[in-house]
């Protein structure tokens, strides 16, 4: 059984406070627009957004799909569905804020860079996480994080969102345990 | 689902829900083409070789951008002529090309099989970009998925597939794929292009077009080629339009939402009125655009299958 | 004097109603006595060569009337000597090989050819079939008299029908006064077309050219007429329809003077296998359907079929890799038509060996005017011992046919020829 880590309040306080920090950051002179990384980034990235409209700031919302730019084709296999990226905006001399669940390797914020540089040149590109579990592979670090977790060796971290999964919360599953629904 | 074919070689072969993955992985590349770099890293160092022994220019190029926009080396090969001459056979030459390092094949060849064939005697992944009069794959899966695109689903809808069904790989792919996906199919031409029990394969003959017309909501319209080798199949071009050809007037008793759809090139004024080919209701450009994010699909779907 | 004496097998000879344990007694080529062991030991000389057969079969030694050696002219693919040894190793101590060699046999100086070139492998006994027309063209008739005074044992043009009614007319007019049969492969090219395969379902999920059955049965149908004319013996070759066997039994009925054939593949195979685009399985004619395959079954056993042939007829292995639209048509068939009739009609159950065995022997030799297929004193020498039990898999890497293609690779076969005696010499033996 996956340990239930944190439990809804706590995914509904982090996303006020990852907010907060989003509008405290905000690079002067420059438009500011949120995309989250399909499938749950895209989902904080809805939930994020909204709390910022809520507080008068309505910003350009967008989602990506890095799996055409992913660097392990080759391992094959967990072909997931793939839905169409979607940036309503123009990128360029945008400040950019990449919205994803978990960040291990860094190699899916890779994938959305290269893809974001397909679509122009944003100013500056921020990223924000809500959990970080560390074992980093490229040189990246999120500007926003939600928490550290600690992970056992073979495990994962997971993030549940209601609006896809059957509620908010933070698992860890250790190796060889179902995942969590 | 996870794909695991490493070939392309027919609808036939394919499960339903294997097609409905392609269309769904497909519409992820088609929101490529819209934007300013039409491109993605995805077979980045990968090698795509298009091996075309008959003319095709549409097929060829759509499947040379295919690959380009996922970053994939391409190589293309072209002969024409169907004959391939003694001491050099389709699998002489592919064994040539291979041991250069290739990752996928796509072949266009005159004979039907030869995908097939080919795909039994190398290690690389197979596209049938269309073996004789077998099958056309790629062109069954973005007519479904134009059809998809158009009318919001394929279950349910009657097809007429026009014109020569016996020689056309277009029309059986169709077939195979719209059958699957549980539309129901009509296939319409003059009964010399009827080929022998093809009802087997889950459709309706009809001879009469504008009972076609009437009662069809998608008329996937084939070339004609008037000249084969075993004799004209019907007497003239004037009475093959008069009984089959589309026109204006003739669709005034179609449903109001009928969808006019060709594999192209079309015969202006022949199996469709140019009225008509460029009406409202033809999705003629519309297969060729969604022609690419299928083969896209298709070329990364099959990159991703291991040996 | 020269004796070679078999002995311990159970002997049937169909033609004289022969079933039983005897010993045969083969003298300087000819059968001498067949009988009681003790009797038959008395008669052998006491340097008799011996074959045991305990266990197994002794039957005249088979028959096949239709093969290809393709010599002169495609010797890559087969020769005389090579066909022959195919023929004997898989128990034929007969054949008769057909006229479209290149050039075509159409010459009693080409007859002398096949039977020296025979004589020299010094396996089989390979009769040959003169072409009925001058260059196997269809237009005008060969020298069949002269290729009858030298041995000649009927007329085809094998690989087309004669294509017109009146030639056919003049052709069986003329053989019948050679007293020879017109041997014929029916097929209408013009229905054919382009057909590369049966036409039907499979043919249209396909994508390939097909053929109806009816191509072959309307040639059919037309050379009855002629026989029906001329008085003349048709015989056709390797029918594979419903349909023909229906216009044959009826033209049988009514008198009229046609025998015809079956091939081991139309017996076992369907057009489904070839669904995987495989030119092995490419034949003139095609692989039919079900149906078709049963109604020869069913003329097998009701005697509207004859005999059973195999239409060896090799070709390179890169004519076949061409691909099934352009690979020529044909398989081989001499070193397994025994076993695969064996396992699959015999121990399959669909005719007893009583039934299968004078379509080997008597029921050709008859057709062809052999003066074989018995075993009765005086006549040839010739005896096929057969192993009903011994299991084997097809690898045709070890066959003597020059050619590999044959459709049953790989097949588990149960039935076996050990041992093939061509007039008192054993040509073959395997583990006897």
């Amino acid at each position: 059984m996956p340990t239930k880590l944190y439990d809804e309040e706590w995914v509904r306080d982090t996303v006020m406070r990852l907010s907060d920090e989003i509008l405290a950051d905000r690079v002067p002179g420059t438009g500011r627009a949120i995309l989250g990384i399909r499938t749950r980034g895209a989902v904080l990235a809805d939930r994020i957004a909204a709390e910022l409209k809520r507080r008068g700031h309505d910003l350009p919302l967008g989602y990506i799909d890095t799996t055409f730019y992913r660097d392990d084709l080759h391992k094959g296999g967990g072909l997931k569905e793939i839905r169409p990226t979607a940036i309503g905006f123009d990128v360029n001399d945008r400040d950019i804020v990449l919205v994803d669940d978990v960040l291990s390797s860094g190699r899916t914020v890779r994938a959305a860079m290269d893809l974001l540089f397909d679509y122009g040149r944003p100013s500056c590109i921020r990223l924000c996480v809500m959990l970080d579990r560390g074992g980093r592979e490229m040189p990246i670090y999120p500007n926003f994080t939600g928490a550290r977790v600690d992970v056992p060796k073979g495990g994962f971290v997971r993030l549940r969102l209601a609006e896809i999964d059957r509620g908010d919360a933070v698992y860890v599953v250790g190796r060889g345990e179902e995942e969590p629904a | 689902m996870n794909w695991t074919r490493k070939h392309l070689l027919g609808l036939e072969e394919l499960s339903a829900e294997e097609i409905v993955h392609i269309l769904d992985i497909a519409s992820g590349f088609k929101e490529v083409s819209t934007r300013s770099i039409k491109k993605v890293p995805a077979l980045n160092g990968r090698t795509v070789v298009n091996m075309f022994f008959e003319n095709s220019t549409r097929t060829n190029l759509s499947f040379q951008l295919a690959a380009r926009r996922l970053s994939a080396d391409l190589l293309t090969f072209s002969k024409s002529g169907t004959s391939v001459s003694k001491g050099e056979t389709l699998i002489d030459t592919a064994k040539n090309i291979e041991a250069m390092g290739v990752d996928i094949m796509v072949l266009r060849h005159g004979a039907a099989g030869a995908a097939k064939h080919l795909s039994e005697n190398i290690d690389c992944s197979v596209v049938n970009a269309g073996d004789g009069q077998h099958e056309h794959p790629t062109q069954g899966l973005l007519d479904l998925y134009t059809i998809r695109e158009v009318r919001g689903k394929i279950a349910g809808l009657k097809v007429g597939i026009v014109g020569d069904i016996a020689h056309s790989r277009v029309a059986r792919s169709n077939i195979w794929g719209l059958t699957k996906l549980g539309a129901e199919v009509m296939v319409v031409g003059p009964s010399t292009l009827i080929p022998r029990d093809i009802e087997k394969m889950g459709v309706t003959v009809c001879t009469d077009m504008d009972q076609a017309i009437r009662e069809c909501d998608v008329l996937n319209m084939l070339r004609i080629q008037f000249e084969r080798q075993d004799g004209a199949p019907f007497p003239s071009i004037r009475e093959y339009i008069q009984l089959f050809g589309v026109t204006e007037s003739r669709l005034k008793q179609a449903k109001p939402d009928v969808t006019i759809m060709h594999p192209g090139p079309v015969n202006r004024g022949i199996e469709l009125s140019p009225e008509v080919a460029d009406g409202p209701r033809s999705v003629i450009l519309r297969q060729v655009t969604n022609g690419l994010a299928v083969r896209m699909a298709v070329l990364f779907l099959l990159a991703g299958v291991d040996g | 004097m020269s004796d070679l004496i078999i002995t311990g097998g159970r002997v049937i000879d169909p033609a004289q109603n022969i079933d039983g344990e005897f010993s045969v007694l083969i003298r300087d080529g000819l059968v001498e006595f067949i009988g009681a062991p003790g009797e038959a030991k008395a008669k052998a000389s006491a340097d008799a060569e011996k074959l045991d057969a305990t266990g197994k079969i002794v039957t005249p030694g088979l028959i096949d009337m239709h093969v290809h050696f393709r010599e002169p002219g495609m010797e890559a693919q087969e020769t005389i000597a090579s066909g022959a040894a195919a023929a004997v190793a898989g128990g034929f101590s007969s054949v008769a090989c057909m006229a479209n060699t290149d050039p075509a046999l159409d010459s009693a100086a080409d007859i002398n050819f096949v039977y020296q070139k025979a004589a020299a492998a010094g396996l089989a006994n390979v009769f040959p079939v003169g072409a009925i027309t001058a260059g196997r063209e269809g237009r005008e008739l060969a020298e069949m008299a002269q290729m009858a005074r030298v041995g000649a044992v009927g007329f085809s043009d094998d690989g087309v029908a004669v294509p017109t009614a009146g030639l056919l007319r003049k052709a069986m007019t003329y053989a019948k006064m050679l007293g020879k049969p017109i041997i014929e492969h029916c097929e209408d090219a013009s229905l054919t077309g382009e057909g590369v395969m049966n036409e039907g379902y499979v043919s249209t999920v396909l994508g390939l050219p097909g053929a109806p059955s009816e191509s072959e049965e309307i040639i059919i149908a037309r050379d009855v007429a002629i026989a029906r004319l001329t008085g003349a013996h048709l015989h056709v070759q390797h029918v594979s329809t419903a349909g023909s066997l229906e216009i044959i039994r009826n033209a049988k009925r009514q008198g009229v003077r046609v025998t015809c054939e079956v091939c081991p593949h139309h017996l076992v195979l369907t057009d489904e296998s070839v669904r995987g685009y495989d030119p092995i399985f490419k034949m003139a004619p095609p692989l039919r359907a079900q149906a078709d395959v049963d109604a020869c079954l069913k003329g097998l056993l009701d005697g509207t079929i004859d005999a059973i042939a195999s239409d060896h007829a090799p070709h390179l292995a890169e004519a076949k890799e061409q691909g099934f639209l352009a690979a020529p048509c044909g398989v081989i068939g001499l070193e397994t038509m025994l076993g695969i009739l064996l396992l699959k009609l015999v121990h399959g159950g669909k005719i007893s060996l009583l039934e299968l065995l004078p379509k080997l022997t008597v029921a050709p030799a008859g057709i062809l005017g052999l003066g074989r297929g018995v075993l009765k004193p005086g006549t040839p020498g010739d005896v096929t011992v057969i192993d009903l039990d011994r299991e084997w898999v097809v690898d045709p890497a070890k066959f003597k046919s020059k050619s590999l293609n044959c459709p049953f690779t790989g097949w588990q076969l149960k039935g076996a020829a050990v041992a093939t005696v061509v007039g008192g010499k054993v040509a073959f033996r395997d583990g006897v």
